[in-house]
């Protein structure tokens, strides 16, 4: 066997002369990641592997999955109650994406922390705030395609908020759906985001990215402005080579990440949900967890300023590394830093939680609450209803 | 001092500057086609001005005194409310986000699901988040169904 692999292995180097591209990637690998690289840094790879699991099951999807309002959830019904394993392919690709935005959000906030974000990584940063929203993208426009009523009436809410921004909002609204409500049109134009214009972007950015991440290592703590350790000072320091050391923890991590994705999808299968009807809207439409804080938002502040603040967060995201130009990576060492990721993680949750707890009635140690629209909780008895 | 030895009739940074803007004039040809390809075609909500549901044509004789259905015309989502022997029609869409609005018998009001925007029979907003009124639409009634007449404000 090994006899085929050195013969094959010297064709292709006769041909493609293969060997200093073989030897730089080997080096590559070798390169001595620092000692306080632990668990935490196994995220990215789980995240890749996530991908690359949405992909397949994507793909796979489509054989089924009819793009027009006339047909689709009814191609969503015959995969999941008719063909074999279909709901488990469908759960793994719902379950997919909120562990994906789950686990891209731990990333973002992990690297944040480590300033991993600092000079000379401000790309990779910023390739990665991209695939970030990318990620979202994926989401919104796949929410729609089951056309049922929940994915329906969310996705008029959303698109109905590009109405309110300044002087181009009835325009962009209008371009974005494709008619003048959401309808067979907007269908066909998330499909084609979702599976065509998305993925392609994904692709490029996650290249990108995987391609700045092995050729920059991973970053040290120590300051941006002193020179980075050799490989040598690093393993005197207690690091290990990424191949095979980290190598091993990253597809541990990976298995147990697709063992959890597994296992979310068996236990909790998607459901099908009521076909979409435009003329009734249900009670209790909200998006998806991740839209949660924006929505929200668009309660207590008016719509222009509303829809204004997402962009301009993921503006000042993109923008970090430039706006804080302090070469401090350690976490101590960046208190201001810190204090300002609490503050706006905490911000977030808040609208997350106040949005997912609105317009609904639960009991709280034996006291049933209301909660309106702001989320804010009235009494509404002493027991819950049976 | 030395003379250029070879002559350009035409300089290298001329070549270069037209194949910039020819560059630029076919991108944005193209993308001019693209916007033009994906624009929304006028038209395609156009329906007639006879109220249809889900089921077909909507019909008048289903909708009992202080009841409420909402169907689809040219003009849009209509609610249509029959109230004191008065046939009264309102846009369907919530000004707000969007979202279809429903009559409520019991509090007599327009109530939208999404947000809690509440209207009153003429269209007003008696509750946010919206703040702008459902626009009135006149209606004509007849043994064919229920006709949408006019939109007004």
């Amino acid at each position: 066997m090994k006899g085929v692999q050195r013969a094959l292995w010297q064709w292709l180097d006769q041909r493609l002369h293969l060997e200093p591209l073989a030897e730089a990637l080997w080096q590559n690998l070798r390169k001595v990641v620092p000692p306080h690289v632990n668990w935490l840094f196994t995220l990215g790879a789980t995240l890749a592997a996530l991908l690359a699991a949405q992909v397949g099951t994507g793909v796979l999807l489509m054989a089924y999955y009819k793009p027009s309002a006339a047909q689709a959830h009814h191609s969503i019904e015959h995969l999941s109650y008719e063909v074999p394993l279909g709901w488990f392919i469908r759960s793994l690709h719902a379950w997919g994406s909120h562990l994906i935005v789950g686990l891209a959000l731990l990333h973002l906030i992990h690297v944040y922390v480590y300033g991993g974000y600092k000079k000379p990584r401000e790309l990779t940063w910023v390739s990665g705030v991209l695939l970030l929203a990318l990620l979202l993208g994926f989401g919104l426009s796949g929410y729609l395609l089951p056309w049922d009523q929940v994915a329906y009436w969310a996705t008029v809410v959303v698109t109905q908020s590009a109405d309110s921004v300044p002087l181009a909002g009835p325009w962009l609204r209008r371009f974005l759906i494709g008619a003048d409500e959401v309808s067979d049109p907007t269908l066909g134009r998330f499909f084609v985001v979702h599976v065509i214009l998305l993925p392609l972007g994904l692709l490029g950015l996650m290249g990108l990215h995987l391609l700045l991440v092995r050729w920059l290592g991973i970053s040290p703590l120590g300051r941006a402005d002193e020179p980075a350790p050799d490989s040598e000072a690093l393993r005197q320091r207690g690091g290990h080579p990424f191949v095979p050391y980290h190598l091993l923890k990253d597809l541990a991590a990976v298995w147990v990440g697709l063992g959890v994705l597994c296992t979310l999808a068996l236990l909790w299968p998607s459901p099908v949900g009521e076909p979409a009807d435009p003329l009734v809207t249900p009670l209790g439409i909200k998006p998806d967890w991740y839209f949660l804080p924006p929505y929200q938002l668009l309660k207590y502040v008016p719509e222009a300023v509303g829809v204004l603040i997402p962009p301009l967060f993921f503006l000042l995201l993109l923008l970090l590394p430039f706006l804080d130009r302090s070469p401090e990576r350690h976490p101590r060492g960046r208190s201001r830093a810190m204090a300002a990721g609490v503050l706006v993680a905490a911000c977030l949750l808040l609208l997350g939680v106040l949005g997912h707890l609105s317009e609904t009635t639960r009991t709280i140690l034996g006291i049933t609450y209301h909660f309106d629209i702001l989320g804010w909780p009235s009494h509404a008895g002493g027991k819950a209803a049976p | 001092m030395s003379a250029d030895p070879s002559p350009q009739p035409v300089s290298r940074r001329l070549v270069n500057a037209l194949l910039g803007l020819g560059a630029l004039g076919a991108l944005g040809g193209m993308a001019g086609a693209v916007l033009a390809y994906l624009w929304p075609q006028p038209g395609q909500a156009a329906g007639s001005d006879l109220l249809t549901g889900t089921a077909g044509p909507l019909n008048p004789q289903a909708v009992g005194e202080g009841q409420g259905v909402v169907g689809r015309s040219k003009v849009g989502k209509v609610l249509v409310v029959r109230q004191g022997g008065e046939w009264i029609g309102l846009s369907a869409t919530c000004s707000h986000l969007g979202c279809t609005v429903s009559w409520n018998p019991a509090s007599k009001q327009v109530e939208c699901p999404c947000h809690g925007a509440r209207y009153g029979l003429r269209g007003e907003v008696l509750r946010g988040p919206a703040r702008q009124a459902l626009g009135r639409v006149e209606l004509k009634v007849d043994a064919q169904g229920i006709h949408v007449a006019a939109a007004g404000g």
